[in-house]
C-alpha cells in the first residue's frame, strides 16, 4: 500500500502524501511517474504550486475521481470505468464538464478570485483539465452579462487605451450590440 | 496565506507568449495541451528547481498588491475563459472595451464568427467592414500568404533565398496588422427573423459584406457562409462576377457561385495599386503569387502579382479569366476576358501594362467572343533602374468574323516606346486565336518577356514568327497562337531570342483551354499541328489534381520542378528549341486553376521531349475530329484522359492506334462507349496500368473481358457505375489480371456484395473512396 502513495512537494517546501490513483488524474504526475520505475522515494517537486493550492487541487482530485454523478455520466459514455482522461480531451469535454457543473463544483469555486486565478495556474501546470475548465468558467461567470466598468472593476483592471482607441473600438464593434 | 504570492518561475513565463503569436494562431488550443512541454522542467532536477522556486517566490513578493488580478493569468489561460464565456454569451463586445489586452483577444471572437439577430445589425455590419477596409491595413490570409511562400521555396533557386525570407518576413510582419474583417470566419444569420431573412435587403447587405471585406478565409463555402439565405436567391444575386476593387488597394473577390467556393486574392503592394475590373462571370480564380527573379539585380520591381486564368468547362458563357500582375514600376496588368454568349463577334483584348511613369493604362476591353474565351497577358519588365522604362500597351483589337477566318491574328505590336533605347521593353499580348490563354511572365534580368498568344517581340529577330504571329492568316494565326514566344532582351538585340526564349522565359504560360466552341477546335488543332513541325509539347509532369472535372484544354507541364504539390496544368508549346517552360501552380482546391509563377532554372530546350501527359477531361471545346487529326502526333504519350467531352469510338480508337505506350488511360463518362469500341482501344494498349470506365454505362461484361484478355498488367481499374456490368467480369478480371490493385466497382447495381468479399480476399482495395484513377495512378 505504500507503494501507492507519493508525495509532492509545495513551493514552500510542505509535503503532501496522496494516493497515486488519485493524482494521475494530473498529467503532469502521471507522465512523470510513468517514467519513473515505481513509484519514486521522495518528493517530486512541484515548485509552482503552493501549499494550500495543492492541498484544494488534491481535494478536487479526491472527489472527482468519486464523484457518483460524473461517473455515472463517463460511464455511460464510455465503458471505462475508472474515468481518466484521455488525450483527446477536447472541446466536447469541455462543454461536457461546464454542463454538469455540481453542487460541489459550486461550493468548490467560492473562493476569492486569488485562489481561483492561482487554481487556475496550478490546473494548468498539473495538467488536470477538469479542473482548469471549471476554475475558467468560473472566471467566465464572473464576467458573464456585466458591463465594462464592472467587469473592470471585478477584475481590478484599469483602461489603458487612450481615448481615440477606445472610440476607435466602440466604433469598429458597435454593429453587435443589441439594439 | 497570502495570495498574492505566485511563482512566476520559467513555466508560466514561458506560457507567456507574445499576443500576436496568440492573435495570430486562430485556433484555441486548450492549454493543457501544452503541459507536456513543462515535464521535462520537471524532470531535470529537483535542485535547481528549488533554487528558481526560492528565488522567484521572493521575487513575487514584490509584486504590486493592486495589480489586477487578471495579469498573471497567461494570455492562453485568458484567452481559454474567453472561449468559455463566448459560449454562453452572446456578446463580447463588453471585454473588447476592458482594455487592451482583453481587446486583442476579444475581438477576434467577437469578429470570428458574427451572429446577427437583427438586420439592422448586418447593416451596421456592413458599414463598419467598409470603412475598415479603407481605414486598415489588410491582412494577407494565412492560406494565401503560404501559398506564396510556398511558391516561392519551391521555385527558388540559391540566389532566391534571400528574397524568400525577406518575403516571409514581410508576411509575418503583416499578420500582426489588425484587419478585422480577416478574422470573419462565419457569418451567421439564424437568428434574423423569417421575413428580413429572405429579403432583399439581406442578400444586398450580405453582398456589400462580401465586396467590403474580401473575406480573405482562402475558400469560404457559401453554405457555410450563408447557412440560411436560400441558395436560389443567392445565386440570382451573385450570378454575376464581383471582383472587388478597392481603393487604391488591388483586392478582390470572387464568388464562384458554379464551385460554391469563394476565393478571394488579396494584392496589394506597397506602392502601386492595382485595379481590376474583371465583368463575365463567375469561376474565377486568383491566386497571389509573387516572383522575383532570384539574380535580378533590379531595385524597385517589387511583386508581382499574377494571377490566373480559368475556365470552366462546366458552363460555357461563365468563363472569365483574369491576369494580374503587378510591380512596382511597371504596373502591369490585367487581361480581362469573358466570353459572352452573346453573339458578339468582336474580339478586343487588351493588355495593359503600364509603368508607375506612364500614361495611365489604357481602358480594358474585354473579349466578346461567341466562340470562346481568349487571353492574353503579358507581362514585361525592364532592367530600368529609374523606372521609368516604358512600358508597352498593346491593345489589338481581333475581330472575328467567322469560324474559318481566324483573321484575328492582327498580333501588332502596338505601340513600343523606349525611352531608353538599350533597354527597350518589348510587351505584346496580343491574341490571335480566341482560344489560347496565356500567361506569361517575366523571368531574369529583368527583361522578363512573356509571350503569350501571338507575341512577338519588337524585333524582326524572327521574321517568320512575326510574320506568324502577326499577319498571320487563318489557321496559321492559330498555330503561332499557340506557340508563345516572348522575345526581349536587355539590350535588344533581339537576335537571341531563340536562345534566350530557353534561358529567360521560362515563364512562358500556355494555356490552351478548350473549352466549348465549335469552331475553335479546328485552329487549335492546326495550331498544335502547325507547331508540330517544329515544336514539340513538351511534358513532363504533373500533378494529380484534385478535381478533373474540368480539366480544360491540352495540358502540359514541362517544369521539371514543378511537381510540388501545386502543380496545375499548363501547356508549354513552342517550336522546338525556343521554348517555353511553363510551370504550374495550382491551389489545391481550385480545380482550373492555372497559373505559374515558379522560378525555375531555364529548361533544357534543345532536347525536345515528346509529350507524354495530355489531359482532355471533360474538354468538350475540343472536336471529336480535331483530336483524329491530332492522333498521329499523340506517340509518345504515356497518359491520356479523355474522360467526358463527349469523345467518339473513333476518335478514341485512333488516338490509341497510335499511343502504344499508353500506360494511364482515363475513358469515363463516355456513355457512347461500346464493347466494340473499348476492345479496338484495349487492344492497341498493352500497358495499361491504369484504366479508367467511370459511367461508361454501355459497356457489358465482354467489354470488360476484352480489357482483362487485353491489359495483363492492369493494377488500377475502375468500372464504377457501369451499370450493365454483373460478377461474371470482376472474376474474369481477377483471373486474368493478376496485379490488379486497386477496383472501383461502386455503384454496379449488378455486382453482389460476394464479389466484392471476394476481390478483397484476393487482395484488392475496393471502391477506394475519393481515388481518381487518372490523377492519382500516376504515381504508380
Amino acid at each position: 500500500m505504500s507503494s501507492n502513495i507519493i508525495k509532492l512537494q509545495s513551493s514552500e517546501g510542505s509535503i503532501l502524501e496522496v494516493s497515486q490513483d488519485v493524482i494521475k488524474q494530473s498529467k503532469l504526475i502521471k507522465s512523470l511517474l510513468a517514467d519513473c520505475d515505481g513509484p519514486p522515494n521522495e518528493a517530486i517537486p512541484l515548485p509552482n504550486v503552493n501549499g494550500p493550492i495543492l492541498a484544494r487541487v488534491i481535494e478536487f482530485c479526491k472527489h472527482y475521481q468519486n464523484d457518483p454523478q460524473r461517473l455515472a455520466m463517463n460511464s455511460s459514455l464510455s465503458n471505462n470505468k475508472s474515468f481518466e482522461f484521455n488525450e483527446e480531451y477536447d472541446d466536447i469535454n469541455v462543454q461536457r464538464t461546464i454542463e454538469n457543473v455540481t453542487e460541489w463544483d459550486h461550493e468548490f469555486f467560492k473562493v476569492d478570485q486569488g485562489t481561483l486565478f492561482d487554481l487556475i495556474l496550478a490546473a494548468n501546470y498539473l495538467g488536470i483539465p477538469p479542473l482548469l475548465d471549471l476554475a475558467c468558467y468560473s472566471v467566465a461567470n464572473m464576467m458573464k452579462g456585466k458591463s465594462v466598468e464592472e467587469i473592470r472593476s471585478t477584475f481590478n483592471i484599469k483602461s489603458d487605451f487612450t481615448p481615440e482607441e477606445e472610440e476607435m473600438v466602440i466604433r469598429d464593434n458597435s454593429w453587435c450590440k443589441d439594439l | 496565506m497570502d495570495m498574492e504570492k505566485r511563482d512566476s518561475s520559467n513555466n508560466n513565463s514561458t506560457l507567456k507568449d507574445t499576443e500576436t503569436d496568440i492573435m495570430s494562431s486562430m485556433r484555441l488550443v486548450p492549454v493543457y495541451c501544452h503541459s507536456p512541454e513543462y515535464q521535462p522542467t520537471l524532470n531535470i532536477s529537483s535542485q535547481t528547481l528549488l533554487h528558481s522556486q526560492t528565488d522567484s517566490s521572493k521575487n513575487d513578493t514584490t509584486t504590486p498588491a493592486n495589480a489586477s488580478l487578471c495579469d498573471v493569468i497567461p494570455t492562453e489561460l485568458l484567452l481559454h475563459i474567453i472561449t468559455l464565456l463566448a459560449s454562453r454569451q452572446t456578446t463580447l463586445y463588453n471585454l473588447t472595451l476592458v482594455s487592451r489586452r482583453w481587446n486583442s483577444l476579444a475581438t477576434k471572437f467577437l469578429w470570428k464568427a458574427p451572429r446577427f439577430s437583427k438586420i439592422h445589425q448586418v447593416e451596421r455590419f456592413a458599414r463598419t467592414v467598409e470603412s475598415a477596409n479603407s481605414s486598415l491595413p489588410i491582412v494577407h490570409t494565412d492560406v494565401i500568404s503560404s501559398t506564396s511562400v510556398l511558391l516561392y521555396q519551391s521555385s527558388s533557386n540559391e540566389g532566391s533565398s534571400d528574397h524568400s525570407k525577406k518575403l516571409e518576413t514581410k508576411i509575418s510582419n503583416k499578420r500582426t496588422t489588425h484587419f478585422y474583417p480577416a478574422y470573419v470566419e462565419s457569418l451567421g444569420f439564424q437568428r434574423l427573423d423569417e421575413h428580413s431573412r429572405n429579403s432583399s435587403r439581406l442578400a444586398s447587405l450580405i453582398d456589400r459584406i462580401i465586396r467590403a471585406a474580401a473575406f480573405e478565409a482562402s475558400a469560404v463555402s457559401l453554405p457555410a457562409l450563408f447557412p440560411s439565405l436560400p441558395l436560389p436567391r443567392y445565386n440570382a444575386q451573385f450570378s454575376t462576377p464581383k471582383v472587388i476593387v478597392h481603393r487604391g488597394k488591388a483586392r478582390h473577390v470572387i464568388v464562384d457561385v458554379d464551385e460554391r467556393t469563394l476565393s478571394s486574392s488579396c494584392m496589394d503592394d506597397d506602392t502601386s495599386s492595382a485595379s481590376m475590373s474583371v465583368p463575365g462571370s463567375p469561376t474565377m480564380r486568383t491566386v497571389q503569387t509573387d516572383s522575383e527573379s532570384p539574380g535580378c539585380s533590379n531595385s524597385g520591381s517589387g511583386k508581382n502579382i499574377l494571377v490566373t486564368a480559368s475556365s470552366t468547362a462546366l458552363e460555357p458563357h461563365s468563363t472569365l479569366s483574369a491576369v494580374v500582375g503587378r510591380r512596382r514600376q511597371n504596373g502591369l496588368f490585367l487581361t480581362p476576358l469573358t466570353s459572352s454568349s452573346s453573339s458578339s463577334s468582336s474580339i478586343s483584348q487588351s493588355v495593359c501594362a503600364g509603368s508607375s511613369s506612364m500614361s495611365p493604362p489604357s481602358p480594358s476591353h474585354y473579349i466578346r467572343n461567341n466562340l470562346d474565351l481568349a487571353l492574353s497577358a503579358a507581362l514585361t519588365n525592364s532592367n530600368s533602374p529609374t523606372g521609368t522604362t516604358p512600358t508597352i500597351v498593346t491593345s489589338s483589337p481581333i475581330s472575328m468574323t467567322g469560324d474559318e477566318s481566324c483573321s484575328g491574328a492582327t498580333g501588332d505590336i502596338a505601340g513600343t516606346s523606349s525611352s531608353s533605347p538599350p533597354q527597350p521593353t518589348a510587351i505584346v499580348g496580343t491574341l490571335g486565336v480566341p482560344q489560347p490563354i496565356f500567361m506569361g511572365h517575366r523571368r531574369k534580368n529583368n527583361c522578363g518577356v512573356s509571350g503569350t498568344a501571338l507575341t512577338t517581340g519588337p524585333s524582326s529577330s524572327e521574321p517568320s514568327k512575326a510574320a506568324g504571329g502577326g499577319g498571320g492568316s487563318g489557321s496559321a494565326g492559330c498555330g503561332n497562337g499557340a506557340v508563345p514566344t516572348g522575345c526581349s532582351s536587355p539590350n535588344s538585340t533581339a537576335t537571341t531570342t531563340t536562345s534566350e526564349s530557353g534561358k529567360r522565359f521560362a515563364k512562358s504560360h500556355t494555356h490552351l483551354p478548350l473549352t466549348e466552341g465549335n469552331h475553335c477546335d479546328n485552329h487549335c488543332a492546326s495550331a498544335v499541328e502547325d507547331s508540330g513541325a517544329e515544336t514539340t509539347v513538351y511534358t513532363e509532369s504533373r500533378s494529380p489534381s484534385s478535381q478533373k472535372a474540368v480539366d480544360e484544354g491540352i495540358v502540359v507541364d514541362s517544369s521539371p520542378r514543378s511537381k510540388s504539390t501545386n502543380t496545375g496544368k499548363l501547356v508549354a508549346i513552342g517550336p522546338s528549341g525556343k521554348v517555353v517552360k511553363s510551370s504550374g501552380a495550382r491551389s489545391s482546391n481550385h480545380s482550373q486553376l492555372s497559373l505559374g509563377l515558379v522560378q525555375q532554372p531555364p529548361p533544357m530546350v534543345s532536347v525536345p521531349r515528346a509529350l507524354r501527359e495530355l489531359d482532355l477531361g471533360f474538354c468538350k471545346g475540343l472536336s471529336n475530329y480535331a483530336l483524329q487529326r491530332l492522333a498521329s502526333k499523340m506517340s509518345t504519350l504515356t497518359a491520356l484522359n479523355l474522360g467526358g467531352g463527349g469523345r467518339s469510338e473513333i476518335a478514341m480508337a485512333k488516338i490509341t492506334q497510335h499511343a502504344p505506350n499508353l500506360t494511364r488511360l482515363s475513358l469515363s463518362w463516355s456513355q457512347q462507349l461500346t464493347q466494340f469500341g473499348l476492345s479496338e482501344i484495349v487492344q492497341h494498349c498493352p500497358k495499361l496500368r491504369v484504366l479508367d470506365l467511370t459511367h461508361c454505362t454501355e459497356l457489358e461484361n465482354q467489354a470488360i473481358t476484352r480489357v482483362a484478355m487485353h491489359c495483363r498488367k492492369l493494377e488500377v481499374l475502375s468500372i464504377a457505375y457501369c451499370t450493365a456490368l454483373t460478377d461474371a467480369c470482376v472474376h474474369e478480371l481477377l483471373e486474368s489480371c493478376g496485379r490488379l490493385r486497386i477496383l472501383n466497382m461502386s455503384g454496379c447495381m449488378g455486382m453482389s456484395r460476394e464479389v466484392k468479399d471476394y476481390a478483397r480476399e484476393r487482395g484488392i482495395k475496393v471502391d477506394p473512396i475519393g481515388y481518381l484513377p487518372f490523377y492519382d495512378g500516376a504515381d504508380l
